[in-house]
């Protein structure tokens, strides 16, 4: 094919090449990307003529485009379409090689942060539907790849670019199938830890509902349950920028041991100092409570155990609870905080019955 | 692109609307650079919420601009800026885009091997250069515009962007460094 022989200036001059780069037709873009990914010899010149093509069309630089893209979407609630498909990902074959820049030979540094010694458990589980659509025009489709945790499970993984993930229970995250070609975006419900791996060129980006948490590097806690109304960004090495999005406020970047309380209802963030011990202790087994009311208490046991919580004779004033547990049993802590609050307390099924003794 | 994407927005299909986003964001984008982003936003959400009463368009590209160009003039004058700005004009001449793509550089270095470069092209080949790049042209268009054969406009664009390449990019200095020992020894002879 003449495309093999092709120089970077070729590139540069071809009419085709030019509207899949600028996104103008659909079949161009297919075709190239295809093309691109069946020849990974020509990477370097592609990627010097994609760098030509942007100073010459004054292009916004790419992540910053992505950033504005990310905005009208959620204005027009863009949902993906989910694919069926019952291959993972693995066994697909992407192709993806970090673009350098070959005005300035800057090489972007991929570093894995591998943090933890506790190794997870791995639990994986693929959600997807296959819905059809039919236009005159074939447009781009995009897949998903889903992960869920139900309450009582945990489980940790690597994306596509080395960057590692920590689900909590009754989470789960969602990223498309190209994840870490042109972008990294996440989008979370719950609770989860990522250690980021280094990628300047491809922000990545966690969506919790309107708020988008974006880092370069770095490692971060975000607890965002959809059903809570507070949630929590804490950041532990690096730096991230947190941004409401939908209300399109101004970023606040972070800085390690600060972290971000976002109250959903008010629609307001605030920035606060947090104690890395109540909010990390989740990833290594520990339940942590620090001042912790009977409710916020119940229900962090729900999502740990996976059980459902009937409470009877609730005191009128209740103290707050502060005490921590490291990997017990479901029956150790009501034991110990039975003793604590006074209460008894009774293990079913799938329920945890509390009588408080008066 | 053509109108059938720009109907299937008008019938509220959402992967149209992205897609005439990423079409034509680029162009929209130089036409004010700076100024456009927050105006590019608004134009697309105002686009998608009143979907179902745009009219029928046949050149979605020139719409979105006439568009853009009302939305960055009643920016500007509700602020009371002098709408002086060299990249709000409705067409650059080659000086101004040359202008608009040193002065774009942050880096000192590329600033000046871009000059450089620049310099080095004929008043022709920057002028196709800015069509192509800058107005968005196809090679038919900018043969109409020039009065000059469809090969011969690929030609002058070809050599000018080699002649950029060339000046663009260093090559990897453990080469540079052995072509200069060789040049040194040879030129020794």
């Amino acid at each position: 094919m003449k495309y093999s022989n092709y120089s970077i200036e070729d590139f540069v001059s071809d009419e085709s090449f030019l509207s899949f780069y600028l996104k103008k037709e659909t079949k161009d873009m297919r075709f190239w990307e295809a093309w691109i990914k069946e020849h990974p010899e020509k990477q370097y010149e592609i990627d010097a003529a994609k760098e030509l093509v942007d100073l010459l069309a004054l292009k916004l630089p790419e992540q910053k485009f992505i950033q504005e893209r990310e905005k009208i979407k959620s204005h027009i609630n863009y949902e993906q379409i989910l694919k069926t498909d019952e291959e993972t990902s693995e066994n697909k074959s992407v192709f993806r090689t970090p673009r350098k820049s070959y005005f300035n030979l800057i090489k972007v540094a991929a570093s894995i942060g591998l943090f933890m010694g506790v190794a997870a458990i791995l639990y994986t589980y693929w959600n997807a539907i296959e819905l059809g659509f039919s236009q005159e025009k074939k447009l781009a489709e995009i897949s998903y790849i889903e992960k869920v945790n139900p309450k009582g499970q945990k489980s940790a993984f690597f994306l596509k670019d080395g960057s590692k993930v920590t689900l909590n229970s009754e989470s789960s995250i969602k990223f498309s199938e190209n994840f870490g070609e042109n972008e990294r975006e996440i989008i979370l419900d719950g609770e989860a830890f990522f250690e980021v791996a280094k990628d300047s060129l491809r922000p990545f980006i966690v969506k919790t509902q309107s708020l988008a948490t974006t880092a370069l590097g770095t490692s971060f806690n975000i607890e965002a349950y959809k059903k809570d109304s507070l949630y929590r960004i804490s950041l532990v090495s690096g730096k991230v920028t947190v941004q409401n999005i939908q209300l399109n406020q101004q970023p606040i970047v972070l800085i390690p041991g600060v972290g971000v309380y976002y109250n959903k209802v008010q629609q307001d963030l605030s920035i606060e100092k947090f104690n890395t011990r109540e909010v990390l202790s989740w990833k290594d087994g520990t339940i942590y409570f620090k001042d912790a009311t009977l409710d916020e208490i119940l229900k962090k046991l729900e999502r740990w155990y996976g059980m459902e919580f009937e409470v009877y004779n609730r005191k009128k004033k209740e103290n707050k609870y502060t005490g921590e547990f490291y990997r017990e049993s479901l029956e150790n802590v009501l034991k110990s905080l039975g003793f604590a609050k006074n209460f008894n307390y009774k293990i079913e099924k799938r329920k945890v019955t509390i009588h408080f003794v008066h | 692109m053509d109108s059938s994407v720009w109907n299937l927005l008008r019938a509220s299909n959402k992967k149209a609307f992205i897609n005439i986003y990423d079409a034509y964001y680029s162009d929209l984008y130089r036409y004010g650079l700076k100024l456009s982003k927050d105006c590019i936003q608004q134009i697309f959400m105002e686009l998608w919420d009143k979907r179902s009463k745009l009219p029928e368009v046949s050149q979605v590209k020139s719409y979105l601009l006439k568009y853009l160009k009302r939305k960055i003039f009643k920016e500007l004058s509700s602020k009371k800026k002098y709408v002086q700005d060299l990249t709000i004009s409705e067409h650059l001449d080659e000086a101004s885009y040359e202008d608009l793509l040193i002065t774009k550089q942050q880096s000192h270095e590329i600033h000046n091997r871009l000059q450089r470069a620049i310099s080095q092209l004929s008043a022709r080949q920057m002028q196709i250069i800015m069509l192509k790049f800058y107005e968005g042209m196809s090679y038919d268009e900018i043969a109409e515009i020039t009065h000059l054969q469809h090969r011969t406009v690929y030609n002058q664009l070809h050599r000018a962007v080699k002649e950029l390449r060339k000046s663009m990019f260093i090559k990897d200095p453990f080469n540079l460094l052995c072509v200069s020992i060789l040049v040194i020894i040879f030129s020794v002879f």
